[in-house]
């Protein structure tokens, strides 16, 4: 049961920050610093709705639970199609919202601090409230043409905030290169959401799964179809091979590196793929490849984030990395475990990302090897990080122990041996790379001035890292296996599990906990942070010499296996010739040779040019004026006629007037 | 009666711009009091007609030459509502923005008001020969605004638009004549449905009409005369000229090819959606590496139009609704685009893109409008041209699916140029020092601009505003198809 009432305060959760990016585009210059108070209260109360909305959907508060659904006519043709706007909100959706409200609301706290000096601060509290709103939005969509409404301005905020200091041009081609290549992906969804439509007549997720079911569309197409919709996940979240923008999308402030990587834009193919789960279960050749895309990409990129030294962006390729744990998840069935894995990633990644910011904020270097002995200086900055690193490497009781552990056993349990063998191996490169940024970073000597110097960031920045750190810890805890025998076991699966879910047996088995699997990766984990320990504590200069070797190898990881090298000649390069080549055919052929030539043989002479000019148009206008008299004069002339004789004699002599001159 | 009225009354302010006296801003405001009225009038008729544009206050039916059955017969409907307005508002906009004219100011504004006669005409139109009429009434000043007040390379510019332009309409009307001397009536109503005419017959009268439809949108490769007019053009003609101009192509084929030669357009139709690939992909990749800001909004628009094509040749009441709503959608953002870069050419004095660059430090208006004009331009939904695009690439997936798929890489590569060109322009460092002096747009610059942003915004949002009343009419056509 819903009230009007209730309607009004979900539909408030994008709104309000919506309302909220309205008010600062017109008045941010006029606020100034106070923008951001402006925009905390409103996230606030976006907050407390979405948590009143979880706790009715849970059957908590108000009325007995269960989905909450309303839409309104966007576009109605009737029998040609109908597109309706509307809300629709499950376990999973109230789950998301609670999630992306809560991240939004930390960062836009930390960034009050980061972003001081900034001098489009109301702007860039303006466009990180439109991300929000269209995170939100996207989240709440029922049907694929809303969410591609939202999907795209996802993608559109992020371009703005990447490209932020659009004075620098590495963001400017930064933020193009994000939405350029998360347009590739766009594409194939759109194309995926008009295949949809003409097999089954509607774009509503509910509609299209029980359309499918019932055998509407036949296996191929709607294989197609569905790894189409998963192109586009692979665009939003930087999976392979469409993973190339991430990295570089670290030139955006800090702040916006902590939103779009944990709560917004890249959880939104997770999000996607989730949302459509029981469209992709009828589909098992779409499932496998979503789970060996997902796996390839997160070890791809873990060993990615080996080598790097710009802190920034080891924890860009771990997010891409930690991407792929989820979608290899939700490709072997380990549903709620991917899930369970995107709730936890974003309080350990948002934090990541804000100790980073911390330390770029202190030193204004975002060069590890520049660090060094940060520990002594920033202390809540390094026990925050080291936090957020042990939960990110899956250290028990961690979260990122739990939803790690149910991915890995939900890979080892559906048989998928090879994906399990490369998740267990990527365990130990993340727990190397993250531990190796963190000690680069805080412990041995300060390498630099800055580093020297540096000191922890203001209460407005630290307070939201400190209440991250705590989530790091214990937002796990309500997704613990029940064998386990915790007092929340079992809480989160139950809970985001689709209520519409055609083949849930099928898709959803309860995770269980296995003391033998978890031990394992907990060891992996423990390798990693040990090697680590060794190479860039106890012998950074062993680790020294060991990379001066290694130089080929580490080439070859540092530019992200070639790949944005092979798009610069594949794709870039090539585009930008083709567009040369057309232009010319355009210039010289088609406009020059073809039609100039006719042009040039028509009006060589300079006099019957200038006849055609002026005097032309007039004898033409003449013409026409005559043609009109002498039709009527034959027909027979009556009041209708004089009065377009009338009026045509008034546009003549107005024409014949601008002729003159 | 309200039609005929809303449809002269520019034609009072071209007299009434020939005895003024020729002082700059009595003429402006003059010209701004009588654009307003149609303007007025139409938004009256959205309110008090909209969902019944049939009624007879709106119509007039009047024998003109009744030994060939040609009449002048206007009324509204949904098909040319949108475009009834949105010429009003335009030459209004236009108005504004011609502010860059100084020269001979009367002339220029009653070439605008009777180019307006000619534009309300068409929408209005229920006769095939009065069509033509008004068709042709727009050419004529257009041919002088370009020709007269345009820049150096003004003059070749605007007698190939003529040429190219007239000879199109005139094989137009060769197929016109034909089609009502055979069905014994001009009367777009009687002739609904191909009158008593067969399929062969249509076939050959449909070729020469579409032809010289097609010629006017433009559709490649019939499109060079656009490039120069729209280039050479003043930044209020080119309000007009990119607006509403290639919309009398669009709108003759949706209005007249379609409902009334349904069998002879039927054989044309995957070609026009090939048309409408062809110009999405062509035109973004002409425009991708243009060096002149103004020749990139051209291609961008000559990219856009392929989706009311493709949305047209659907034969679907998606494709349909999608390319009616386009036309309006093309013709705002289009102007918007085409005002902002005229206001950043007479601020930096340059259109090459390579000399420009960081301009939204320095006017973040008008380089945040500018990003707005190409979003909408890349089909960004919130924004109107959205709602038409996905219409007319879903409509026209359903019939041709090659072409659907073909059509919806227009979303990456719309993305690509227009990009490309923000980054250069309006992003980056700001490349000349002289740049560092110019003011960002003032009052009466952005009173041009604001209005179709707003609207941009305000239909993507709710296009149903507009949906609704096209909506029936488009049910008419797809039942003179159907039957």
């Amino acid at each position: 049961m819903q009230s009007v009432g209730q309607q009004l305060i979900i539909a408030a959760i994008p709104g309000i920050p919506l309302l909220t990016f309205l008010a600062l585009v017109l008045f941010g210059r006029l606020l100034q610093e106070n923008a951001q108070y402006v925009a905390i209260l409103g996230i606030t109360i976006s907050l407390v709705f979405s948590v009143f909305t979880l706790l009715s959907v849970a059957g908590i508060f108000g009325g007995g639970g269960g989905p909450i659904s309303f839409a309104v006519n966007w576009i109605d043709l009737g029998p040609g199609g109908s597109f309706p706007m509307g809300i629709y909100i499950d376990g999973l959706a109230a789950m998301m919202i609670v999630v992306v409200c809560f991240v939004s609301l930390m960062i836009q706290l930390y960034s009050g601090g980061f972003m001081a000096d900034d001098a489009r601060f109301g702007w860039y509290y303006a466009v990180i409230n439109l991300f929000t709103a269209s995170m939100l939005g996207l989240v709440l969509a029922p049907n694929f043409i809303e969410l591609y409404i939202f999907w795209e301005l996802v993608g559109l905020c992020s371009y703005l905030l990447i490209g932020h200091w659009s004075e620098r041009p590495k963001a400017t081609l930064a933020a193009k290169k994000a939405f350029i290549v998360t347009r590739v992906g766009d594409m194939a969804l759109f194309v995926s959401i008009i295949i949809f439509w003409r097999e089954t007549g509607t774009t509503s997720f509910s509609g299209i799964s029980q359309a499918a079911q019932a055998g509407f569309m036949g296996d191929s197409l709607l294989t197609t179809a569905l790894i189409l919709v998963f192109i586009g996940a692979c665009g939003k979240s930087a999976q392979f091979p469409l993973h190339v923008w991430l990295p570089d999308a670290m030139e955006g402030p800090t702040p916006v590196s902590a939103l779009i990587h944990a709560a917004t834009m890249v959880a939104a193919g997770v999000y996607l793929v989730a949302r459509t789960y029981d469209i992709f279960v009828q589909s098992p050749t779409a499932m496998l490849v979503v789970a060996y895309i997902g796996g390839f990409t997160a070890l791809m990129a873990a060993t990615m984030a080996l080598v790097k030294k710009d802190i920034k962006r080891v924890i860009a390729y771990s997010t891409i990395s930690q991407l792929g744990y989820m979608m290899m998840a939700l490709g072997v069935g380990a549903f709620s475990g991917g899930l369970f894995h995107l709730y936890n990633h974003a309080f350990f990644k948002a934090l990541l990302f804000l100790g980073a910011g911390a330390v770029i904020y202190a030193m204004n270097s975002y060069n590890l090897t520049e660090m060094g002995g940060l520990r002594r200086r920033m202390p809540i900055t390094f026990w925050t990080m080291v936090i957020a690193g042990l939960s990110l490497s899956g250290i028990f009781p961690l979260s990122g122990f739990w939803s790690k552990d149910a991915i890995l056993a939900g890979a080892f349990d559906e048989h998928f041996y090879v994906l399990y063998g490369m998740g267990l191996l990527t365990v130990l490169f993340t727990a190397f790379y993250i531990f190796r940024a963190i000690f680069m970073a805080f412990t041995g000597e300060p390498r630099s001035e800055a580093a020297r110097v540096a000191v922890d960031p203001p209460g407005i920045m630290t307070i939201p890292m400190v209440i991250l750190a705590v989530l790091s810890v214990v937002s796990g805890w309500i997704g613990i296996p029940k064998d386990f025998g915790m007092p929340l076991g079992g809480v989160f699966e139950s809970f985001v599990a689709p209520s519409n879910f055609a083949q849930r047996e099928l898709a959803i088995k309860a995770p269980t906990f296995d003391y033998v699997l978890g031990g394992i990766s907990l060891i992996m984990a423990l390798a990693g942070i040990g090697l680590a320990y060794v190479l860039f504590v106890r012998r950074p200069n062993f680790a020294r010499t060991l990379m001066g070797r290694l130089v080929r190898p580490r080439a070859f990881l540092d530019r992200g296996w070639y790949i944005d090298a092979l798009y610069e000649v594949v794709f870039v390069r090539s585009v930008k010739r083709i567009g040369i080549l057309v232009r010319e055919f355009d210039w010289r052929i088609l406009s020059g040779l073809l039609v100039g030539g006719f042009g040039h043989g028509v009006f060589r002479s300079g006099d019957r040019l200038k006849t055609l000019q002026s005097g032309g148009v007039q004898t033409y206008a003449l013409f026409f004026l005559l043609g009109v008299l002498v039709i009527g004069v034959i027909v027979g002339a009556d009041t209708l006629l004089m009065m377009v004789a009338l009026i045509a004699v008034v546009i003549i002599a107005i024409v014949a007037w601008g002729v003159r001159l | 009666m309200i039609t005929t009225i809303t449809i002269f009354i520019p034609l009072l302010g071209a007299v009434l711009m020939l005895l003024l006296p020729d002082e700059e801003r009595l003429v402006r405001y003059a010209a701004l009091g009588v654009a307003a009225v149609p303007l007025l009038l139409t938004v009256y008729i959205y309110f008090a007609f909209g969902s019944n544009l049939g009624a007879s206050a709106l119509s007039q039916d009047f024998n003109w030459i009744a030994s060939l059955n040609i009449g002048y017969r206007v009324g509204l409907d949904g098909l040319g509502f949108g475009m009834f307005f949105l010429s009003a508002l335009l030459v209004l906009i236009a108005i504004v923005a011609s502010w860059d004219v100084h020269r001979n100011l009367r002339q220029y504004l009653a070439m605008l008001f009777v180019a307006e006669v000619g534009m309300l005409g068409v929408f209005a139109a229920q006769d095939l020969v009065l069509f033509y009429v008004f068709f042709e009434i727009t050419l004529i000043p257009m041919y002088l605004l370009v020709g007269i007040w345009g820049d150096e390379n003004r003059r070749p510019a605007a007698i190939k638009f003529f040429i190219y332009t007239f000879m199109g309409s005139t094989i137009m009307l060769t197929g016109f004549l034909a089609f009502g001397i055979l069905a014994k009536s001009f009367s777009m109503d009687a002739l609904t449905a191909g009158g008593s005419l067969g399929r062969t017959a249509q076939i050959a009268i449909a070729a020469p009409i579409l032809f010289g439809l097609l010629i006017k949108v433009p559709a490649v490769p019939f499109h060079s005369w656009l490039l120069d007019v729209y280039v050479s053009s003043p930044t209020s003609t080119n309000v007009v000229l990119s607006g509403i101009l290639p919309k009398l192509g669009t709108y003759g084929i949706i209005r007249i090819a379609i409902p009334l030669l349904p069998q002879g357009v039927e054989p044309f139709l995957p070609y026009i959606a090939i048309f409408g690939v062809i110009n999405i992909i062509y035109g973004a990749f002409v425009a991708f590496m243009q060096p002149d800001l103004k020749a990139l909004v051209a291609y961008s628009s000559i990219a856009t139009l392929g989706f009311i094509l493709l949305g047209a040749a659907s034969g679907n009441a998606l494709g349909l609704n999608g390319a009616v709503f386009g036309q309006v959608a093309h013709g705002l953002y289009s102007a918007l685009l085409f005002i902002l870069v005229g206001i950043i050419a007479a601020r930096t004095g340059t259109r090459r893109i390579s000399e420009l660059g960081g301009l939204v430090g320095r006017m973040p208006w008008v380089g945040g409008l500018l990003a707005l004009g190409a979003l909408a331009a890349m089909g960004l939904p919130g924004l109107a041209v959205f709602a038409s695009e996905f219409m007319s690439v879903m409509g026209g997936y359903t019939t041709f699916p090659v072409q659907g798929v073909l059509a919806s890489l227009g979303i990456i590569f719309s993305a690509v140029y227009l990009l490309h060109m923000l980054a250069r322009t309006i992003f980056g460092p700001i490349k000349n020092p002289a740049y560092e002096e110019i003011t960002d747009a003032g009052p009466v610059e952005m009173a041009a601009v604001v209005p179709l942003a707003v609207l941009l915004v305000v239909l993507g949002f709710a296009p149903e505003l507009l949906v609704s009343i096209q909506r029936p009419a488009v049910e008419l056509i797809l039942s003179a198809v159907g039957g």
